[in-house]
């Protein structure tokens, strides 16, 4: 039967050409496709350091300056005046406020102490080398002449179009916390070709890479520090104008991943930014809890009760799991006191909430984050959904998204070995 | 980067028609996306050339990424529509034997990118069901079966008296 078959496939053939494969030819293809391979790898490497160094900023800023500051959150003792829903709210006792902290230097990338937070991200972001502010513009739609980190909702996002003389592209970074969530590859949206645990060092910083059929490249690198700050970092190959005009790429990689890519930026920055983080260097600090953009300081014990206990999560609070979850209006706010840049917080019902980036609510798209894809304005009381269609080959286990910032009840994906 | 070209192109030299004739069947009859696919093998090859020489899998390694190629190309809506030839053809009356190689190649050309790509390993390369299943990813059970429809689609297709009432049913 084999023999039948063999003999009758081989009178395909019929005449058989000359062979007309050019052996230097294949060759000079498999070192082109080598050559940038090899670049591609070094540059996501590029794109990890991103993400630690402004994870580093992140953790110092919480660590040190905060408490300088911020005034104390408030206690039940000091009623919303307005129309907020005014629940009798745990006792909160606050740190004293606690040494001015020195600058830190985080291997040329000074923080300044005190400074506001999304000014202290995007300064560092500036001085990484990893994008320089005369070849960044900020996204069509968006207003301000240089891209800056801002805040949306509860996670500080940058946002720029990169463009160089040879390449362009698109770069994003989000800073957001996630308490008691680690690291994976579950955290990482679809689509992507592939996810790798690229550091195996605590924390861990998990990659994945996507490449269309259009030509798009996107390298996306996650992770999540000590105290549950998450921070990530997405750079394409394809800037938000063009994709808006449909202008396909011209670059074969992402333009930020090629500054750098054989100057060991990450030999150098990498260490000094591990020996910075506060698991080390900020031992003995009270724990802290993140409030909108507020940064509160309060003795860790107490500070799941003051900002996961029932009576906050009706009025718009973190549920009492931690998981994060949000009623369906806009979040009742304690008053504060004046802000960092003195002028009295807003107390009560709040009544505007940030229009978001674009992407973050579409799914699918870079950037976004896990739990991001659902409307933030989601029905607590509602059947939980699933916020993103799975890719084959993968099973939910119990998915719940149920917040904006990635808090979610069990957000574990596991591959299926079906 | 001088050891791996001289290695590579020993293999090169040594499998390239081989190769070809395994491509042309999956192509289901071109000549020039056969030497297409062949060289796009080629080239992936060239990138992961050190692993796949210390694993000593190159054929295996070669005959998956050959396949996967094959399906993805026969994805394509375009190649569908058209295809590429030489020269213009021209009609006159074919040489002997002629006819049946074109019987063959219409006939493969029929068969969905995954049934042929399974009965060209299986019969055309000497694969067993396990071999073949590993190539493509697939179950052993897909593989008998598809193997037994691709059989029986080619036997419809070319009137039957050509092929025998077996296949991998078991």
């Amino acid at each position: 039967m084999t023999d039948d078959v063999k003999q009758l496939l081989g009178r395909a053939f019929g005449d058989e050409p000359p062979l007309r494969i050019d052996r230097d030819e294949v060759l000079q293809q498999g070192r082109k496709r080598l050559r940038r391979r090899r670049f591609f790898e070094a540059g996501s490497v590029i794109a990890a350091v991103v993400v630690a160094a402004v994870g580093a900023a992140a953790l110092t800023n919480l660590a040190g300056s905060e408490p300088e500051r911020m005034p104390p959150a408030a206690t039940s003792a000091q009623p919303a005046p307005n129309e907020g829903l005014s629940l009798p709210l745990p006792p909160v006792s606050t740190s004293p406020p606690a040494e001015p902290p020195p600058s830190v230097s985080l291997g040329g990338l000074p923080i300044e102490s005190g400074a506001d937070m999304s000014k202290q991200l995007t300064d560092v972001l500036y001085s990484s080398d990893i994008v320089a502010m005369d070849e960044v513009e900020v996204l069509p739609g968006q207003s301000g002449g240089l891209p800056a980190f801002q805040l949306y909702g509860e996670q500080y996002v940058y946002e720029a179009d990169v463009v160089r003389s040879d390449v362009r592209g698109l770069l994003r970074v989000t800073v957001d916390y996630v308490p008691g969530q680690v690291a994976d590859c579950g955290m990482i949206p679809a689509p992507y070709t592939g996810c790798e645990e690229w550091d195996k060092s605590s924390p861990q910083a998990f990659l994945a890479r996507y490449e269309g059929s259009d030509g798009e490249r996107r390298t996306y690198v996650t992770t999540v520090l000590e105290r549950g700050i998450r921070v990530s970092a997405t750079a394409t190959n394809t800037t938000d104008r063009d994709r808006a005009a449909g202008t396909p790429s011209s670059a074969k990689i992402p333009p930020v991943l090629v500054r750098g890519a054989g100057a060991g930026v990450a030999g150098t920055v990498l260490p000094v930014v591990r020996a910075g983080w506060p698991g080390r260097q900020h031992d003995g600090q009270p724990g802290r809890a993140v409030v909108g953009h507020r940064l509160v300081a309060v003795d860790p014990g107490v500070a799941a009760g003051a900002f996961a206990g029932p009576a906050r999560q009706s009025s718009g609070g973190r549920g009492a799991d931690g998981g994060g979850q949000y009623s369906a209006g806009p979040a009742g706010q304690p008053c504060r006191g004046p802000g960092p840049d003195g002028v009295a917080a807003a107390c009560g019902r709040r009544t505007a909430t940030p229009t978001p980036p674009r992407h973050e609510a579409e799914p699918g798209r870079e950037g976004t984050t896990v739990g991001g894809e659902e409307t933030p304005q989601q029905d607590e009381t509602g059947p939980p959904r699933l916020a993103r269609r799975l890719t084959q080959g993968w099973t939910s286990r119990a998915r719940t998204f149920s917040n904006r910032s990635g808090g979610t009840a069990d957000s574990s994906i596991e591959r299926s070995t079906a | 980067m001088q050891d791996r070209d001289t290695e590579f192109g020993e293999y090169l030299d040594s499998r390239a028609s081989v190769m070809r004739r395994t491509a042309y069947l999956l192509c289901g009859g071109d000549w020039h996306r056969a030497e297409d696919l062949v060289q796009t093998t080629l080239t992936k090859i060239y990138v992961a050339w050190p692993r796949i020489r210390r694993d000593g899998s190159v054929d295996a390694y070669s005959r998956k990424i050959m396949v996967r190629a094959a399906i993805d190309e026969s994805r394509k809506a375009y190649r569908r529509r058209e295809s590429v030839v030489e020269d213009l053809p021209e009609l006159t009356t074919p040489p002997q034997g002629v006819e049946d190689a074109v019987d063959v190649r219409r006939a493969l050309a029929q068969l969905p990118a995954g049934q042929r790509a399974v009965v060209v390993l299986r019969y055309w390369e000497d694969l067993s069901v396990t071999e073949t299943a590993q190539a493509l990813g697939k179950s052993e059970g897909t593989i008998k079966s598809q193997s037994s429809k691709g059989l029986a689609h080619l036997r419809r297709l070319l009137g039957s008296g050509d092929l025998a009432q077996t296949g991998d049913s078991g």
